[in-house]
Formats: C-alpha cells, sequence, structure tokens
C-alpha cells in the first residue's frame, strides 16, 4: 500500500504524529499554561472566598471579588501575555530552526513543497496548536470558575477580549521571532536579533527623550513619551494603565471602556505583526539554503543591526554620563560626554563582530562599519549640541497652529474618582486658545528667555511654563519656555485673561463629576474658609455653590494684571471623604466677590489681616546677611556652606511696637496665586508668625509664612539679622 | 533525465561549481566523484532543488526543479548527514514520508529493514552510522521517485550491505527505471555501481563518461617481445596512453577495442602477450593525465 491510498484518520494521525514531533515544546509549555489558568483561578476565587470570611465581607462585596480574580488570571489586566510571549517565541524556533542547520534544509526543502507552502505549514501548526492550548485550557478554566460562581457577563467580556487580545499578540511576536531566525544563520544571531527586535523602538524612542531632555533647554516634560510599534511597551503601558482591580466596581461597561482605552496599543501591536509577516514572506523567498551557518545571512543587514546597536549604545553611554552628573551638569560635562559615546559605539561595534562570529578575533574586524557608527555618533552629538535642527528656537507660524495651550494644571483641587486623579491633565485636556497669533508671539519670548534662564532662581524673575501647540495637520508639539515677569501685560492679558484660558485651565469649569459625588454626599462634607486671621467651617455649603461662585469670580476677576500683582488673602476648603475623596482648596481674593458673599453670608468670613493679640511670637530670617540678592548673577546663589541663617524674634508684649510694624508690612506666603509676581517679595528674609491657639486653627499654634515686600523691610529688621 | 547546463555557484567568494554541464540518462547509476569541495554535493543540492543556481539550467525530464513540488515528487534526496526527526524511529520516519511522497510504500520499507536486520521500532539516534545510512537508502527506494540522489551514501558502507544495496538498485532500475546519482569522493566506491561517472574537480567536470564505452575503448596488455624491431612493429599506430617496462616485461595502456589490438601486437609476434583487466581507476588515471591532471593525487588516497 502506498501513501496515495492513505485514509483521512491515516492521514490526521500522520499530522498529528508530526506536530507532536516538530511542535514538543507545545507539551512542554501546555502544563504551565495550564497550571496558571486552572489553578490560578481556583487560588485566587478561594482567597477572595476566604479573606471575606475572614473579615466579614457581604456577599455582593465577595462576588465582585471573585470575578476581580478570574479576570486578574485570565482577562484584560491579567499577565497572560508573558505566556503567549513565551510560546510563540519557542514555537518559531521549534517550527524555523531548521534553516539553521544544513542537513535539516536537505531534509525539508528537497521533499515536494514549495518554500512558501513550507512556510504556510509551519504557521498553521503553530497556530492551530496555540489556539487549540489556550481556548481548551481558558474554557477549562472558566467552566472551574463558573463552578465556583465567580463568572459573570463582565468575566466573559474581559476572558473573550483577552483572548483576542492574545491572538493578536502571539500574531505579533511569532512573526518576529520568525523573522528575526529569517535574518540569522544561527540560533545565537536569531535570539539576539529577537531581543533587538523587541526592545529597538522602545530603546529609540527613550534614547531620542533622553537626548532631547539633555541638549534642547525648550524641552517640555508634558511631552508624552510615546513608544510606536513596540509590542513590549504595548503590554507594559497597557497593564500599567489598567487599573480594573482598583475599581470598586467590576461591570460589563468598565471592561469595555478599559478595553477602549487600550485597543489603540493592541493596533499598534497588530501593525507591528503585520510588517513582520511582510518581512518574513519577502525574506523567506530570498533567503538562499546555504547561507544556514552565517550569523546574519544578508551582509547589508549585518552592517544595519551593527550600526545601530553600536550607535545606540554610545548614545545609552552618553545619557548615562548625564543621569551620573545630572545636578551638576555643566558644558565642561558635554565634552566628557562626547568622548564616553564615542568610546562605547567603537567598543560595542568589536564586541559586536566577536558575538555575532564567535570568534575573539573578529574584535578589531569591520573597520569600515565601526568607523560608519562612530561618525554617526558625532554627528548626532554635533547636531544635536549645536541644535542644527532648530528645536529650541522652533516657533510655529500662527496660520498652522489649530489651538493652544499652557499645560499648567489646576493644583488647588484634590479628587479621586474610582480611576485616577481627577483633573490629571485637565488644561491639555480642556484649553483652546484660538488667539494663535498673540500665543506665539508669546511663547517666541519664552523661547529666547528659556534658552538663557537659570533654573536656580527662575521663580524671582518670571514663570516657568510647558507649553502646547495643535497644529492643524494633526500634530501635537510641546515646549517649555521662561516668560519674565516684566512681559507685555496687554500681551499677558490676551492669554491669561481670555475665557479659553479661563475654562480650560481652572477645573471648576467642568466639574460635574465632583458636584453629582459630593451632592450625594452631604453628611462627610466638610467647609472652612482660612485667612490670616484663623479658620471658621459652616458643614452646610455644598460644593455646587462654591463651585458657582468661584466660576463667576473667575471669569469676573481672575485676570492677568490683577494676579500678578495681588495674593489671595484666604481660602475656602472643601472636603468630601465619602467613596470617594475630594479636596478642593479655592483660593479667595478681594475681588473675589461671589465668594466673598458666600463666606459671609455663612458666617465664616475671618479677617485677613493679624493683629498683636494674636500672635505669640515673630521670628525674621534673613538667609544672605552681608549680601544684596539684587547683585546675584542668575544660578550663581550662594552655596550653604558660604551663608549662614541669621534670625530675630520679637515679643508681642515686649516689642510691641516692631511686632505692629512688621505686621503692616508682609504680605503672605501661604496661599500663591498661579501668576503672582514674586519679584515683588524680598527672597532674602522669611517672617515666621506663631499664633497663640484659639481653637480655630485647623493646624493648632503652627507658624505661617510670611515676606516682606521689596522695599520694605523695617530697618531694625535689617539691623538685628545682619 | 536531468540535463546540467553552464552551471555555476558561488558561496560568497569560493565558487563551488564552475560551468558544469552534464546529463544524467533515466535507467543508468550516475556517479559524481570528486575530492572534498570538488561541489558533488552542491550539484547534488541544486538537482534536489535545495538550493538555487547562480548562473546555467538544471532540467529533470524538461522541467526546471527549484521550489516546483511536481519535479521534486520524482526525486528523493540523500544528504551526506542525512536528518532524521527528533527522537524518531524507522517506522516514524516511514510514516512522515507516507505523508510526503504519494508513493510511498511503508509495507515494502519494513519488509526491506527486515530483510537488512533493522528494527524499526528502535530509535535512530542509536543506529551506527552505518544503518543510519541503510535507512536513508531504504527510505529512498520506498518513496518511489525516479531518481535517487545519493551523497556520499555509500561510503563506508561494508560490503554485504553494498551488494545488497547493489540488487535493489538493479531492481528497480529494471522495474521502474529508477535512476540514482551517487556522489563520492571516492572511485573505488563506485567502480562496481556506476554505468556514468562524471569527474568533479574544483567545481569543473574533468570527465563524464560511460565506463562500458571506456573500457570497451581502452585496453591494457602485458607483453614480452623478442627483440626492439618486434616492439616497433607491434606498436605501429596504436594510441599509447601509459607505458611501463620492467626488464623485457611491457605493461601497455592504450586505446582501442581489443580485436584491433591483438590484430596489432601479432604483427610483432610477442614471446608473450596477455590483455589485462582494466580497473575503473586505471580508466581515469589515463585519460585524466592525457588532460593535464593526475588524479591519484586527489581521488585516489
Amino acid at each position: 500500500m502506498t501513501s496515495g491510498n492513505l485514509s483521512f484518520s491515516e492521514r490526521l494521525k500522520n499530522q498529528k504524529k508530526y506536530i507532536t514531533r516538530t511542535l514538543w515544546t507545545a507539551l512542554v509549555a501546555l502544563p504551565f499554561v495550564a497550571g496558571y489558568f486552572i489553578f490560578g483561578v481556583i487560588l485566587l476565587v478561594s482567597r477572595s472566598i476566604n479573606y471575606a470570611n475572614m473579615y466579614g465581607q457581604s456577599e455582593t462585596v465577595l462576588k465582585v471579588e471573585m470575578y476581580k480574580a478570574v479576570s486578574m488570571i485570565m482577562g484584560i489586566n491579567s499577565i497572560t501575555f508573558a505566556f503567549v510571549v513565551f510560546v510563540a517565541i519557542a514555537f518559531a524556533f521549534q517550527g524555523f530552526s531548521y534553516v539553521f542547520n544544513q542537513s535539516q534544509m536537505d531534509f525539508y526543502l528537497s521533499q515536494p513543497t514549495t518554500r512558501f507552502q513550507r512556510l504556510r505549514k509551519n504557521y498553521l501548526n503553530a497556530f492551530g496548536t496555540f489556539l487549540f492550548i489556550f481556548a481548551i485550557v481558558e474554557m477549562v478554566a472558566l467552566l472551574v470558575a463558573a463552578g465556583m460562581g465567580a463568572v459573570n457577563k463582565a468575566v466573559l467580556v474581559s476572558v473573550f477580549i483577552e483572548f483576542l487580545r492574545s491572538i493578536v499578540l502571539f500574531f505579533t511576536v511569532y512573526n518576529v521571532t520568525v523573522l528575526a531566525i529569517m535574518l540569522s544563520g544561527t540560533m545565537l544571531s536569531a535570539f539576539l536579533l529577537t531581543g533587538f527586535f523587541a526592545v529597538l523602538s522602545l530603546a529609540l524612542a527613550a534614547e531620542l527623550r533622553g537626548l532631547k531632555e539633555i541638549f534642547f533647554k525648550t524641552f517640555s516634560y508634558s511631552e508624552s513619551f510615546e513608544v510606536y510599534l513596540s509590542p513590549l511597551f504595548d503590554r507594559c503601558i497597557t497593564l500599567f494603565r489598567n487599573t480594573l482591580n482598583d475599581s470598586s466596581y467590576f461591570c460589563g461597561r468598565n471592561v469595555l471602556d478599559a478595553a477602549k482605552d487600550i485597543v489603540r496599543y493592541d493596533i499598534d501591536t497588530l501593525i507591528v505583526g503585520i510588517i513582520a509577516f511582510i518581512f518574513v514572506l519577502v525574506f523567506s523567498k530570498k533567503r538562499k539554503a546555504e547561507m544556514a551557518g552565517k550569523s546574519f545571512v544578508f551582509r547589508p543587514f549585518r552592517w544595519v543591526v551593527k550600526i545601530i546597536v553600536s550607535v545606540m549604545s554610545g548614545i545609552a553611554a552618553g545619557i548615562l554620563v548625564y543621569l551620573m552628573n545630572d545636578y551638576i551638569w555643566d558644558d565642561k560635562l558635554f565634552i566628557l560626554m562626547f568622548v564616553i559615546m564615542l568610546v562605547t559605539s567603537v567598543i560595542t561595534g568589536c564586541f559586536i563582530e566577536v558575538i555575532l562570529d564567535a570568534n575573539i578575533r573578529r574584535f578589531t574586524k569591520g573597520k569600515a562599519s565601526t568607523i560608519i557608527s562612530a561618525s554617526l555618533v558625532v554627528l548626532i552629538f554635533v547636531v544635536l549640541k549645536g541644535d542644527l535642527i532648530g528645536f529650541d528656537s522652533y516657533v510655529p507660524s500662527a496660520e498652522k497652529v489649530e489651538s493652544c495651550a499652557i499645560l499648567q494644571d489646576d493644583y488647588n483641587y484634590n479628587v479621586w474618582i474610582g480611576r485616577g486623579m481627577f483633573g490629571d491633565g485637565y488644561s491639555e485636556e480642556h484649553m483652546y486658545i484660538t488667539d494663535a497669533e498673540s500665543f506665539v508671539k508669546l511663547a517666541a519670548i519664552g523661547m529666547k528667555e528659556k534658552k538663557n534662564y537659570s533654573e536656580d532662581s527662575y521663580y524671582l524673575k518670571g514663570y516657568d511654563l510647558s507649553i502646547l501647540y495643535r497644529m492643524k495637520d494633526g500634530r501635537k508639539i510641546y515646549r517649555s519656555i521662561f516668560i519674565p515677569y516684566d512681559t507685555d501685560e496687554t500681551l499677558m492679558d490676551s492669554i491669561v485673561s481670555s475665557e479659553e484660558y479661563k475654562k480650560g485651565h481652572y477645573i471648576c469649569f467642568d466639574d460635574d463629576a465632583i458636584r453629582k459625588m459630593t451632592g450625594s454626599n452631604v453628611g462627610n462634607n466638610s467647609v472652612s474658609y482660612v485667612s490670616a486671621g484663623g479658620r471658621k467651617s459652616d458643614d452646610t455649603i455644598t460644593y455646587v455653590e462654591i463651585s458657582d461662585a468661584y466660576r463667576k469670580d473667575i471669569l469676573e476677576g481672575a485676570n492677568y494684571s490683577y494676579l500678578k500683582n495681588n495674593q489671595p488673602i484666604g481660602s475656602l476648603e472643601f472636603n468630601s471623604n465619602g467613596a470617594h475623596y475630594v479636596n478642593v482648596s479655592v483660593p479667595v481674593y478681594e475681588n473675589s466677590t461671589n465668594l466673598l458673599k458666600l463666606i459671609k453670608d455663612h458666617n465664616i468670613y475671618v479677617e485677613p489681616k493679624l493683629t498683636p493679640e494674636m500672635i505669640s511670637s515673630i521670628r525674621v530670617d534673613n538667609y544672605y546677611p552681608g549680601y544684596n540678592l539684587d547683585d546675584f548673577d542668575s544660578g550663581k546663589l550662594l552655596r550653604d556652606e558660604e551663608v549662614m541663617t541669621t534670625s530675630a524674634t520679637y515679643d508681642p508684649v515686649k516689642n510691641s511696637k516692631e511686632v505692629s510694624e512688621i505686621l503692616q508690612d508682609i504680605v503672605t506666603s501661604d496661599y500663591n496665586g498661579y501668576w503672582y509676581d514674586y519679584s515683588q517679595k524680598d527672597a532674602k528674609y522669611s517672617v515666621v508668625i506663631t499664633k497663640k491657639s484659639d481653637g480655630t486653627d485647623y493646624y493648632g499654634s503652627d507658624g505661617s509664612y510670611y515676606s516682606f515686600l521689596k522695599g520694605k523691610v523695617p530697618e531694625f529688621v535689617v539691623k538685628d539679622t545682619e | 533525465m536531468i540535463e546540467l547546463l553552464d552551471l555555476e555557484k558561488s558561496y560568497d567568494d569560493i565558487k563551488a561549481v564552475n560551468r558544469v554541464s552534464l546529463s544524467i540518462l533515466d535507467g543508468e547509476v550516475f556517479g559524481l566523484v570528486g575530492t572534498n569541495g570538488a561541489g558533488k554535493s552542491t550539484i547534488l543540492r541544486i538537482i534536489a532543488g535545495v538550493i538555487q543556481p547562480d548562473l546555467g539550467i538544471v532540467c529533470v525530464d524538461n522541467r526546471p526543479v527549484y521550489d516546483n513540488p511536481e519535479v521534486k515528487k520524482d526525486i528523493f534526496y540523500i544528504s551526506d548527514d542525512q536528518y532524521f526527526l527528533p527522537n524518531s524511529t524507522p517506522e516514524d520516519m516511514a510514516d512522515y514520508y507516507e505523508g510526503i511522497y504519494e508513493k510511498f510504500d511503508k509495507l515494502r520499507f519494513f519488509k526491506m529493514c527486515g530483510g537488512f536486520g533493522l528494527d524499526t521500532k528502535r530509535k535512530i539516534s542509536t543506529f551506527s552510522k552505518g544503518m543510519k545510512k541503510q535507512i536513508s537508502i531504504l527510505l529512498g527506494i520506498c518513496a518511489g521517485t525516479k531518481y535517487l540522489l545519493c551523497d556520499e551514501t555509500f561510503d563506508g558502507l561494508d560490503p554485504v550491505v553494498r551488494q545488497g544495496v547493489k540488487s535493489l538498485f538493479a531492481a528497480e532500475m529494471e522495474d521502474r527505471g529508477l535512476t540514482p546519482v551517487i556522489a563520492s569522493h571516492n572511485l573505488r566506491e563506485l567502480e562496481d555501481i556506476c554505468d556514468h561517472v562524471g569527474l568533479l574537480h574544483q567545481g569543473g567536470v574533468i570527465l563524464s563518461e560511460d565506463i562500458s564505452d571506456m573500457k570497451l575503448n581502452m585496453q591494457k596488455v602485458q607483453c614480452v617481445f623478442a627483440s626492439d624491431e618486434d616492439e616497433k612493429k607491434a606498436l605501429e599506430g596504436i594510441d599509447i596512453l601509459l607505458h611501463e617496462k620492467r626488464g623485457r616485461l611491457h605493461t601497455i595502456t592504450m586505446r582501442g577495442e581489443r580485436e584491433e589490438i591483438e590484430a596489432a601486437f601479432k604483427r610483432g609476434n610477442p614471446v608473450f602477450f596477455e590483455v589485462l583487466a582494466l580497473t575503473l581507476e586505471e580508466i581515469f588515471i589515463s585519460e585524466t593525465e592525457v588532460v593535464g591532471y593526475d588524479i591519484r593525487k586527489f581521488i585516489l588516497q
């Protein structure tokens, strides 16, 4: 009997034997995968039950915890991907490692099949086996979970979505690994190349950001760290972003929301897989059988890998030098950085030669590619150091800008609602300043100043800001700028006093969630007004009332020219500690008529002025005795050991005259406004006032901090502290 | 028929096959002889469709072979380091090939294994090198392909097995027109098997001849002449390839058919005259010396 007469079942049997023999890694993977899913579910669900018994959790809470436990093992917030990656790499090597061995190449390629048919067969076997293993094991695990009462619709949705994501990930990792194999002639180089592909885009993005940070003064940390075409990053970031477990609820909507939130990363992963698959098709056709045993089968590719790795190593070494010297960085260290970048690049090139050929004698070979790598490092350094790409001077033309934003979050709001801090990134999301012409004009000033300013004393000279241009072509451009206090007030007003700025900056303009939440939690709310004179509370004031008054005051009076010259006189504080955490501290200015009306209507107004009777003592610190701060160059503040702070203490009884004079001339440092001009204050002195405790002060008798305005430091203070 | 025309193949800077043209006729045992690195394996791999030539044409029954499964169905290639699936037994390999070659005859394979004393259920990894070669040959024969390409497969087989394989080849050739192509670095290994031999050196073909034709057209004679004059008369007009003289005993290798040579020697009236059997080795030494090679240096160690 010949094989032409084989029955279907015999063919199936032979195929099964073939898969078992050629994909034996499946047999190794199966127990691990089964152990993880089935025992993982049993263990975590049992843990939830035990925990509930121990701490008397209600049936409802226990159910949610059990659902979360199953999802944590199998759902979108699980670490299933680790197994998928392992299986995909193992299957790829198992299926295609024959290309490293000439006798196996002879064996397989002499058979009556085309290269494409062989590729297809390996792919189908790998995918079929993967799907079989994961589908069966997950099904069993779900049945076990269902038996324990830990499955609901949300769990099923979560598991199903994760299963689809696993298929995408398997497809990508498998293709990337096969591509690495197709480009390699040995197992070692294929492994190294797989690792290279896995980290390449992530490392590139990290190095690019590191270089920007080091070389460009206008680089903004608000620029989000985006990595494209990196399945590794995609999975790590989605695991990090996925906060399903932190949620108090576990419902289908939450799962779908979470899935929607991360779908773009899965698309990125899929794109990598498709690109790798296309390259696999191309290179499997181009790859010659006789290339088995070479490190990299295509010589130009060997060059590309060597040059990329050498250059990236050089850059990484440079960044490391910067990180190690971050706090003492100056221009001289650039020379050290440059030398280390160059040396690292050259040495890495030499080691790559040794590793790829497993021959120490190759250390000094491949000079041409090593020289190219070193030249590229030099080129990169020169381009960045000289800013030949014009990063620090780039200001877009106003016509190309769709809208702009000053990325300055409203830190008066500390609100936690389920999934992260409410208001994080608020201005980026809400601020759309359309007066691009004024904005660009202001940004141009800020860019120029930023290049010259010193971080040590910026607050004495202006505002350090992050800005965002949303371009008409869809790009987002972030920059860090420095606006001096003496910038044209009209120009500043055109931005800061605009409704677009106000509604984009102050969280109260989009606080429906807080209004809703605090409204249903009235019993747990507390409200107080704090000023220099003390603190008064009335918990009947609602957040809605505060927010409405605050909105009106912002729109009517929070203009740049006012905020620059005035500080808040107090702060209206709202706290709500229910299922969620809300801590809002609304600054109250003298022109906050609506807030002041609300405060006064509820009899919690406290005078912003201190009287000697309220005071226990006053201490004035002179940080730089004997020095005139106006003589300092920016960035050259005195070293700590060169100055000794001197202090003078005044008693309201013994020094009543001095105390009265001090109280006349000080301004608070406890409530600071965003746009206040700090150059008005004398930074040399700090006034610490300790009040008598009368029970109204929230903080008891702790000291409050004040400053003298420039030119208003009493002569006796100068004399007493010099 | 397998036809190679102006084949060229280089590995980086090394030319493995240099303008090779050969014709392998159906139903003959073709031997490819050459030193290590002469290009034998490369030529077999090209014929098997494993590698693609840089230049030239290779046709099997007038069809290109590279990436052509229809043609490859007719070819079974046994490499010099034959691969077997991990942990496989001969039976497993038969199962595997059953799914690859439509005409694979598993029952016959088991029968043949029995005949050669090979246990079909024993792991191949535990077999000796010679036994593995036997398994390869039997798998190749049972695959039912028209062409069987053997790379160094016979080297090291013991005489009994060689004889057995020879008989199998003969039977297969007669039954279904099998055409074995056998590569070896040792001419002596092929002497009793091949009908036609192609001699390779440094990637090129030095010689490709039918062995029976070569034997018919070349004679080796031992003789003793009474005088120099008789010797002159006898050797007049004969194409002498090699002439050795020890005392009065002449050993002469020459071209020409046996009757023609006998008639010529009768003219010299030799005291002693005997026609000796020529080995393949001697034929090759003679033929290649004419074209300037001393193959003893690279084939007949």
